[in-house]
């Protein structure tokens, strides 16, 4: 397992590399100011990713422990088996995918109340009563937000088809 | 750090933060509740107002979020920031540095007086919790430019976001880079234009340029050590993940 965590790191190390060197490649394809930007930029990261990329590739061959500052975000889940992490972020993954489709079917409002009332009984396992008071809840914050602050939440499929009254339109 | 104008609270939380745990001996708390985790970040994020004061009165041209709240706010009392603060509104500016001071001190005491609550927060289930995040969160993203674009950059980010933690890749570094790019765009763009090659001879520019080749120098010299024998016993997280 250690061995595939620096493999994939040296891919992604080596990607890296690749990617500032085609930046590169395509900012001599544009106009004198056009091209400022992208290539310095550019330069500057092509030569960080190479040494980037050799310290991956002696941490790989030598097998040296790695440290530092790179690895200042440590969160907790780091001593949760992989399974239950990879598990974990499909699970989430897949609701954040249904809520995205339900808010281009019914739009943000209607979709984000249903979601709340759904997650609240099912997921947390709470009754009716308070899943729909969350689901409420939500649409009440949402609505009040909309208004302060004059935004229009994203419309579905439905509305276009059904006139809604407001703050579901 | 944080008094610097036109940093941000984004960059100058991660540097403190990033500097506190390099600083720092005993690491195993940073990121299950060591204090000291808080402390350091938030100590030059309280600071980034006053520094923002500074641009915002003198020039017009806000440091932060904040501050160019504060400006519109200003500019719709009819009052023009500029350098004519400190010479014809010297009561207005130092109402603007009080007011700042004071609800600095109030605000901490107000922390002192709700920390028992407040920290009951941490003991509320995860599963209570995410789905109002989850609303939180779409609803700030989407209102950045009101459009799809913004829910589908916020999904993709995440991803990338969950990858690059789970393979170590340092995330802070990524949201730094890309919080400056804006600046360094306009700037760099600017220099070019004014001195050509040239910028990179002038003196500040040198020397910003040898302490970020030998803060990297030293960053990679200490970055790694070499000790096979206690790999496999090692507490390192990048090695416990998989």
């Amino acid at each position: 397992m250690q061995h595939r965590l620096f493999s994939v790191r040296l891919v992604f190390a080596a990607i890296m590399v690749l990617a500032f060197a085609y930046g590169m490649y395509e900012a001599f394809s544009y106009a004198y100011l056009a091209r400022i930007f992208p290539l310095y930029i550019s330069l500057v990261m092509f030569v960080l990713a190479c040494i980037n990329l050799a310290q991956e590739i002696r941490i790989s061959w030598k097998r040296v422990q790695v440290s530092g500052v790179g690895f200042v975000d440590l969160e907790s889940d780091w001593d949760i088996p992989t399974s239950t992490v990879m598990e974990r972020f499909i699970r989430f993954l897949a609701l954040l995918l249904l809520l995205y489709a339900s808010i281009w079917l019914v739009g943000y409002s209607l979709s984000i109340t249903i979601f709340l009332v759904f997650f609240y009984r099912f997921l947390t396992g709470t009754s009716w009563w308070v899943a729909f008071g969350a689901g409420f809840a939500g649409l009440g914050f949402i609505s009040l937000i909309s208004k302060l602050m004059v935004i229009d939440w994203p419309s579905g499929i439905i509305q276009n088809w059904i006139q809604l009254p407001w703050p579901l339109k | 750090m944080g008094f610097i104008p036109g940093l941000g609270g984004s960059v100058v939380d991660w540097i403190a933060y990033g500097h506190i745990f390099q600083t720092t001996k005993d690491r195993e708390g940073f990121g299950k509740g060591d204090i000291r985790g808080v402390l350091a970040p938030e100590t030059p994020n309280n600071a980034k107002e006053g520094g923002g004061l500074i641009p915002t009165l003198l020039f017009g041209v806000p440091g932060s979020g904040s501050m160019a709240v504060f400006l519109g706010g200003l500019l719709i009392l009819g009052i023009q920031p500029g350098p004519a603060m400190v010479t014809e509104q010297v009561d207005l500016l130092y109402t603007a540095i009080w007011s700042l001071a004071l609800a600095n001190v109030f605000g901490a005491g107000l922390c002192i007086f709700l920390s028992k609550p407040i920290t009951r927060l941490t003991i509320i289930p995860f599963a209570y919790l995410a789905p109002f995040m989850i609303l939180i969160i779409t609803l700030a993203s989407y209102q950045a430019s009101r459009g799809w674009g913004d829910l589908i950059a916020l999904l993709v980010m995440g991803i990338l976001g969950w990858v690059m933690k789970q393979y170590g890749w340092p995330r802070p570094a990524a949201l730094i880079g890309y919080v400056l790019s804006d600046n360094i765009e306009t700037y760099l763009f600017i220099s070019v234009q004014r001195y050509g090659i040239s910028w990179m001879t002038r003196v500040g520019v040198i020397i910003l340029g040898l302490i970020i080749i030998a803060s990297l120098a030293l960053g990679i010299f200490y970055q790694t050590k070499k000790t096979p024998k206690s790999r496999s016993a090692s507490k390192d997280h990048a090695t416990q993940a998989f």
